[in-house]
C-alpha cells in the first residue's frame, strides 16, 4: 500500500506544518507567512560573490551548497568563519541597505545570524565568527588603512544599458564576483549588485503575484 | 503566520462565490417576488443556449446561464491573472532578456495557478463538500463546474510544462533539466492531468463508468503524487509550494474518511432486490430492512454482488414504510379513487397478485417497529443490470443480499427555505424519476400539490399504485402510461391560468430523463419571460442519471 504510506506520511507532515516553528523565513505561502528574500539588499550582496573562493573553500571536493543552476562550492561553515567574506558582506550591506531598501537594525541581525551559511533559506545553525557590527567595523579600518597606502584602485566596469546602479567607491576597490578568490575585503560592485537586486526583487514580486492570483 | 488568505485570489473566489450568490435566499420575499421570478427565468435558469441543458449537445453538456455566468468569471480571471500582473526589471543578473523572463514568470504562474484550480475542484466533486450545506447550488451544477475548473486546471499544466519546456531549451540547459527528478516527476504530473480529459468524455462516463471512476481517482492521486516530488526534489518544504497539494489531499482524504464514517454509523443490512413485474425486466425495487430514510440520495454498496466490492451507486430514497404496509396497501388499491383512467387496473390486478413471499411473511408481523426504506431503479448497465439478472434468475424473482447504506445526501441543495415560502408544488416525473418526487410530497402537507407521472411500463405505475393512493388529500395524482404529458399546457395552467387562490410562489419540481427535464426548464421559464401575470416560481431540477 504505498498510496497509504503517502497519505500517512503526507498527513503528518501537514501537521508539522502547523505546529509553530522558529523559521527565518517563515511559514506559509511566498508573500503569505513566507518571504523569499527579506530584506533584499542583504540576498544581492551575497549573491554576487557566493561563487568566489575563500580561504577555507575545499579545493579537492565537488560537493555543491548551492542550487543546481548556481553551484557553491564554499560550504555554509566555511562562509561563517572567513573574516573576509563576513568584512566584505558587512560592508555591502552597510553600503546598499541604506540607499536601497533601509531595513530595520533588527532584520539586518537576523540575516546575518541565519543566511550568511547556507544563502537564500535561512537556518540560525551557522553562528558567523564575527557580530555584523564587529564585522562592519573591520571592514571600516581596512578601508582607513587602503586610503593611508594607496587611492582607490577602481577599474571602471562597463554598465549595461538601462541600468541605475548606485555611484558607490572605496578604497579597497571592487568585486566583481565571478569564481576568481576573495582574499581581501572588498566594496561589492555597484553593477553587480544591481543586476542582482534587480533578479531577487523581481522574482519575490512575481512569486507573491503568483500566490495572490491563485 | 499572517492571515492575508483572503488574498489568495482564484482558490478563494471559486469557493466562495457559490456562498455568496446563494445568499439572496435569504432575503424574505425573494421567493414569492414576482420580479425576482422573472430575473431568474432571464438570467439563470434556462440553458445558455438552444433548450438543451440536461441532454448533450454534441457530447458536451450546455451550461444554464446561471452557471455559464459563473464559468465566465472564473475563465475570465484565470485568462487575465496569467498574463498579469508581473514586475520585470531589465537588465538583470538571472533572465538575460525581457522575453525569457516572461517565459519563466508566466510558466510559473500558470502552475500555480493549476493548483488553485484543482484545490476548488476538488471540494467541488466531493458528496460531503461544505458547499453543498452553505449553498443552494445542487450536487449536480457543482459537479459541472468541477469539470469546467478541470479544464482551466489542465490548461494551466500544460502553459506550465510547455513554456518552462521552452524556457530551458533558449537557455541552452534542456538536456541537463530533464535528467533531474523533479522534471520527470513533472512530466507524470502533466500526463496524469492530461490523462485525465480523454478518460473523462461523456461518452466514456456512459459507457464504461466503473472505468471512469477507478480512472479518475488512480489519476488524480497520480497527478497529486507527481506534484509532490515535483516540488520535493527542488524545494522540499522550503517554499510552500506543497501547501497546494495537501489542501488538495486533505480535501480528499477528509472527504473518503467521512464517506465510510457514515457508512459505518448506518451499519450493515439486508436488502431484498424484487424485479417488478410487468415492466420487462425494466425496473427494480429495493427494500432495505431496518432502515428508515426519509429522502434524498442514497450511495449503496453491494459488497458481495461483485469482485468490485468497494463500489457505491448512488439511489433516490423513494421512502420509508413500515414493513406491514405493503400489504394493507395491496389489498386497498383496487377500493381507493382512480384518478387515472389511462391505466386500467389490468396492470394492477396482476400486480397484487404477485404477492411475494417475503411480504407474506411481513404481513404476519403486523407490530413490527422497524420500518423498511425503498428505493427504485431502472436496469441499465452496470450495478442495476447484474442485481436485476440475479433477482430474476431466481423463482421467487427476488434475491436477498447484504447492502451498505451511504447517506443519505441531499444533493439537490439548500432548497428548504425557498420551498417552504412556496404555497403549491407542481411535479412532473418521468418513469422512475418519480422516486425522488415521494419523500417531497409526504413532507409538505399544507401545500396544493400537483404530480404528472408518465411511466413507460404499466407495472412500475401498479407497483406504485398504493403509495400514490395513500397521499393526503392535498396531493392531486395524474398518470400516464406509455404516452407524455402536454407539458406545456400544464405549465400554462398551473403557472398563469390557475385560479385566484393559489397566486402564491410555485415550486416546479421536475424529475425524470434528460428530454422531460430540458421541456420543462424551456416552458417554465418562457412562460414566466412573456407572461404579464404569471405566478412567482422555483424550479427544481432533481436529475437521477448523472
Amino acid at each position: 500500500m504505498v498510496s497509504l504510506r503517502i497519505w500517512l506520511t503526507s498527513s503528518l507532515t501537514t501537521l508539522q506544518l502547523y505546529i509553530p516553528q522558529a523559521h527565518a523565513d517563515g511559514t506559509g505561502l511566498i508573500g503569505y507567512g513566507k518571504t523569499l528574500y527579506n530584506p533584499t539588499c542583504t540576498f544581492a550582496c551575497r549573491n554576487v560573490i557566493r561563487k568566489q573562493t575563500l580561504a577555507c573553500t575545499p579545493s579537492s571536493s565537488s560537493e555543491n551548497h548551492g542550487t543546481a543552476h548556481n553551484p557553491v562550492s564554499t560550504p555554509p561553515k566555511c562562509f561563517v568563519q572567513d573574516h573576509v567574506f563576513l568584512k566584505t558582506i558587512a560592508l555591502c550591506i552597510d553600503t546598499y541597505c541604506t540607499l536601497s531598501d533601509k531595513p530595520s537594525a533588527k532584520l539586518i541581525e537576523d540575516y546575518w545570524a541565519s543566511h550568511l551559511g547556507t544563502g537564500t533559506l535561512g537556518n540560525y545553525e551557522y553562528v558567523p565568527v564575527l557580530s555584523y557590527k564587529d564585522a562592519l567595523a573591520a571592514a571600516r579600518l581596512d578601508e582607513e588603512n587602503a586610503r593611508g597606502s594607496n587611492a582607490s584602485s577602481s577599474t571602471p566596469t562597463s554598465i549595461p544599458e538601462g541600468l541605475k546602479p548606485y555611484k558607490v567607491t572605496s578604497p579597497l576597490g571592487v568585486t566583481t564576483g565571478g569564481s576568481s578568490a576573495l582574499n581581501a575585503t572588498r566594496l561589492v560592485g555597484p553593477v553587480q549588485w544591481q543586476l542582482q537586486y534587480n533578479y531577487l526583487s523581481d522574482f519575490e514580486t512575481n512569486e507573491k503575484g503568483h500566490s495572490t492570483m491563485t | 503566520m499572517e492571515a492575508h488568505f483572503h488574498r489568495i485570489t482564484i482558490t478563494i473566489l471559486a469557493i466562495f462565490l457559490p456562498i455568496l450568490l446563494s445568499l439572496p435566499r435569504f432575503i424574505p420575499s425573494t421567493t414569492t417576488s414576482r420580479a425576482w421570478s422573472k430575473l431568474k427565468s432571464i438570467f439563470i435558469y434556462p440553458a445558455a443556449f438552444s433548450k438543451h441543458h440536461r441532454e448533450p449537445v454534441a457530447g458536451a453538456l450546455i451550461p444554464t446561464r446561471g452557471q455559464i455566468m459563473y464559468i465566465f468569471l472564473l475563465s475570465l480571471l484565470n485568462l487575465i491573472l496569467l498574463v498579469a500582473p508581473y514586475t520585470i526589471t531589465q537588465p538583470q543578473s538571472s533572465f538575460t532578456s525581457r522575453s525569457r523572463q516572461l517565459l519563466s514568470i508566466i510558466g510559473n504562474r500558470a502552475g500555480q495557478m493549476a493548483m488553485g484550480n484543482v484545490v476548488a475542484l476538488f471540494l467541488f466533486s466531493s458528496r460531503n463538500s461544505i458547499l453543498l450545506y452553505l449553498t443552494d447550488w445542487s450536487h449536480n451544477t457543482y459537479l459541472l463546474l468541477h469539470r469546467w475548473l478541470g479544464y482551466w486546471a489542465v490548461l494551466h499544466t500544460v502553459i506550465h510544462s510547455a513554456m518552462l519546456w521552452s524556457y530551458y531549451v533558449k537557455v541552452g540547459t534542456y538536456s541537463s533539466e530533464f535528467l533531474r527528478l523533479y522534471w520527470i516527476w513533472g512530466i507524470v504530473g502533466t500526463v496524469a492531468m492530461c490523462a485525465i480529459v480523454p478518460f473523462s468524455l461523456p461518452i466514456i462516463r456512459k459507457l464504461f463508468y466503473e472505468f471512469f471512476l477507478v480512472s479518475h481517482v488512480a489519476l488524480s492521486l497520480l497527478f497529486l503524487v507527481g506534484y509532490y516530488y515535483h516540488i520535493w526534489y527542488v524545494y522540499t518544504y522550503n517554499w510552500g509550494y506543497e501547501i497546494w497539494m495537501f489542501v488538495a489531499a486533505g480535501i480528499w482524504a477528509v472527504e473518503r474518511l467521512v464517506r465510510v464514517c457514515r457508512m459505518v454509523v448506518r451499519g450493515s443490512s439486508t436488502a431484498i432486490v424484487t424485479v417488478i413485474p410487468d415492466t420487462d425486466e425494466e425496473y427494480i425495487k429495493i427494500e432495505i430492512e431496518g432502515k428508515d430514510l426519509k429522502g434524498g440520495v442514497a450511495y449503496l454498496c453491494f459488497p458481495t454482488l461483485s469482485w468490485r466490492f468497494w463500489e457505491t451507486h448512488p439511489f433516490s430514497v423513494s421512502g420509508s414504510i413500515p414493513h406491514h404496509q405493503q400489504d394493507l396497501t395491496h389489498s386497498g388499491s383496487n377500493s381507493s379513487s382512480d384518478l387515472t383512467p389511462d391505466t386500467d387496473t389490468n396492470p394492477e390486478k396482476r400486480a397484487s397478485v404477485f404477492v411475494t413471499p417475503s411480504s407474506t411473511v411481513i404481513t404476519t408481523e403486523p407490530h413490527d417497529p422497524h420500518p423498511s426504506t425503498i428505493f427504485y431503479a431502472r436496469t441499465r448497465s452496470g450495478i442495476t443490470k447484474t442485481l436485476t439478472n440475479k433477482a430474476f434468475g431466481s423463482d421467487t424473482k427476488q434475491m436477498r443480499l447484504r447492502v451498505l447504506i451511504e447517506g443519505p445526501y441531499n444533493h439537490s441543495g439548500r432548497i428548504h427555505s425557498q420551498l417552504a415560502q412556496c404555497s403549491g408544488i407542481l411535479c412532473i416525473a418521468g418513469g422512475v424519476g418519480i422516486t425522488a418526487c415521494l419523500p417531497l410530497l409526504k413532507q409538505n402537507k399544507s401545500k396544493e400539490i400537483k404530480l404528472f407521472w408518465s411511466s413507460r411500463k404499466a407495472g412500475l405505475v401498479a407497483e406504485l399504485r398504493p403509495t400514490l393512493n395513500a397521499f393526503p388529500e392535498n396531493v392531486e395524482v395524474e398518470t400516464l402510461v406509455g404516452q407524455r404529458f402536454d407539458v406545456d399546457s400544464i405549465i400554462m395552467r398551473e403557472l398563469v391560468d390557475c385560479e385566484e387562490r393559489s397566486k402564491g410562489a410555485l415550486a416546479v419540481v421536475v424529475s425524470g430523463p434528460p428530454g422531460l427535464a430540458d421541456d420543462v426548464r424551456q416552458m417554465v421559464t418562457r412562460t414566466v419571460r412573456s407572461s404579464k401575470r404569471s405566478r412567482p416560481y422555483l424550479l427544481v431540477d432533481e436529475a437521477f442519471n448523472w
